[in-house]
C-alpha cells in the first residue's frame, strides 16, 4: 500500500488544476503525500470532486499537526528563554545546544546546569513557560478548534456526496430488478413444457 | 431658492476640482484603495488565470451542467484562496521573536525616521546647550519608548483582527461549498 502510494502522488486534478502548494517551507512533502494517500484510500475517494474533498479532510489533519508542533515549540523557546542568564537579554553560548536538547526531550550537562543555576527543576521550567505561553497557546488551541469543526464539515461533505452516489447506483440497480419483474409478469405464463412433435411459440413467429 | 452669486461661485469653483477617477482603468485602481485582504469580496477569476476554466473542465466531465460546474469552481476557488490567506497568517506568525522585533523597530523607523537620530543628536550636545539636561534626553527616550510600545500594541490588534476574521471567511467559504455540493 504504502508503495503504490509513493509511486503515484495523489493529488485531486482539481488541486492540480488550481496549482496551490498546501505545504510550509521545512515540512516533509514525503509525509504528506503517505498521509494524504491513506486518507484517500481509507475514504475510497474515485471522483474528482471526491478526491478534492478527500484532500481537504487531510489537509485539516495536516493544519491540526502544524499547530499542535507549533504549541510545543512555542513552549520549548520559551523554556529557553527562561533558562537564559538575565531572561533574554545576554547572549548565551549554550542557547543552541539546550535549545536541541529541549526539542528532543533529552537531557544534557548544559540543561543540567542551566536548571541548577535557576534552581528549578525541569517541571517547574515546565509550567513557567506553559503560563508565559498561554495566551499564545489558546490562541492555537482556538485555531486547532477550527480546524476540526471544518473537518467534521468537509468530512460531512463527503459522506453526502460518496453515499448520494451509492444511493444512486443502488436505485438504479433497484429499478433494473422492478423493471425485470415487470416484463417477467407481463410476459405469459408458460403452461406445459414442449413435447418434442409440437413447435415452440417462439419458433411460429 | 437660488443660491447666492457667493454659492454659485463656490460650486463652480469646488465643481473644477477632481471628482475622482473618470477612466475605467483609474475606477479599478481606486476599487481597491480599501482593500485589507479581500477575503470577503467575490472570487476575481482573473487572479487565478486559467485554473478556473481547468476547475470548471473537470467538473463538467463529472457529468455536471455547465453552470453548476462554474458556480461549484468558484466556492472551490474561495476555499483555496482563504486557505492560502491561512498559510500566510501562519508563516507570519511562526518567525522569532528576535525577527519580529528587528521587523518592528524597523517599522517604527520609516514611520519616524527622525527621532532616533534625534536621540542620538540630542545625547551628544554637551549639556547647557538648547538648555537640556541629561534628564531630558532620558525623557525623550522614555517618550520614544511609550510610542515604540503603543505602535506595537496597534499592529498586534490589528493582526488579531485579521485573523479573527480571516477565520469567519474561511468558515464562510467551507460552508459554501459543502451547500453547494448539497445542491448537486
Amino acid at each position: 500500500m504504502a508503495t503504490k502510494s509513493s509511486k503515484e502522488p495523489s493529488v485531486s486534478s482539481i488541486s492540480k488544476a488550481i496549482g496551490s502548494s498546501p505545504l510550509l517551507p521545512g515540512e516533509s512533502k514525503v509525509d504528506y503525500e503517505q498521509g494524504l494517500s491513506a486518507v484517500i484510500e481509507e475514504l475510497g475517494a474515485k471522483t474528482a470532486t471526491q478526491m478534492y474533498l478527500a484532500e481537504k479532510i487531510f489537509e485539516c489533519l495536516w493544519w491540526i499537526r502544524r499547530y499542535q508542533n507549533q504549541k510545543r515549540m512555542t513552549i520549548v523557546s520559551d523554556m529557553v528563554y527562561l533558562l537564559k542568564p538575565g531572561y533574554g537579554t545576554d547572549d548565551w553560548k549554550d542557547e543552541p545546544i539546550v535549545l536541541q536538547a529541549l526539542t528532543q526531550n533529552r537531557s544534557t550537562p548544559e540543561l543540567d546546569l542551566a536548571l541548577r543555576r535557576k534552581g528549578w527543576t525541569m517541571e517547574v521550567l515546565t509550567q513557567k513557560a506553559m503560563h508565559r505561553a498561554v495566551t499564545t497557546i489558546g490562541d492555537m488551541d482556538r485555531q486547532i478548534e477550527l480546524y476540526a469543526k471544518l473537518l467534521t464539515r468537509f468530512q460531512a461533505s463527503f459522506e453526502l456526496h460518496f453515499h448520494r452516489k451509492l444511493n444512486t447506483e443502488r436505485m438504479i440497480l433497484q429499478n433494473e430488478i422492478l423493471k425485470r419483474d415487470l416484463s417477467a409478469i407481463e410476459h405469459e405464463p408458460i403452461k406445459a413444457l414442449p413435447s418434442h412433435d409440437t413447435e415452440s411459440p417462439s419458433e411460429d413467429r | 431658492m437660488t443660491p447666492s452669486l457667493r454659492q454659485r461661485i463656490a460650486n463652480r469653483r469646488n465643481g473644477r476640482r477632481s471628482q475622482g477617477p473618470k477612466s475605467l482603468e483609474g475606477k479599478l485602481r481606486s476599487s481597491q484603495n480599501s482593500l485589507k485582504h479581500g477575503l470577503s469580496s467575490k472570487v476575481d477569476v482573473s487572479q487565478f488565470g486559467k485554473s478556473f476554466s481547468k476547475v470548471k473542465e473537470i467538473l463538467i466531465k463529472e457529468r455536471l451542467s455547465s453552470s453548476i460546474a462554474e458556480g461549484l469552481a468558484l466556492r472551490i476557488l474561495d476555499l483555496e484562496r482563504n486557505l492560502d490567506f491561512q498559510r500566510l497568517i501562519f508563516q507570519r506568525n511562526r518567525r522569532s521573536q528576535k525577527t519580529l522585533q528587528a521587523e518592528r523597530d524597523q517599522a517604527l523607523r520609516d514611520q519616524f525616521p527622525e527621532t532616533d537620530d534625534l536621540i542620538e543628536i540630542l545625547s551628544r550636545v554637551p549639556d547647557g546647550v538648547f538648555s537640556l539636561t541629561p534628564e531630558d534626553t532620558r525623557e525623550g527616550r522614555k517618550l520614544f519608548d511609550q510610542a515604540k510600545r503603543f505602535l506595537i500594541r496597534v499592529e498586534k490588534q490589528r493582526e488579531a483582527r485579521e485573523k479573527r476574521s480571516s477565520v469567519r471567511y474561511l468558515t464562510r467559504s467551507a460552508n459554501q461549498l459543502g451547500k453547494a455540493l448539497k445542491r448537486l
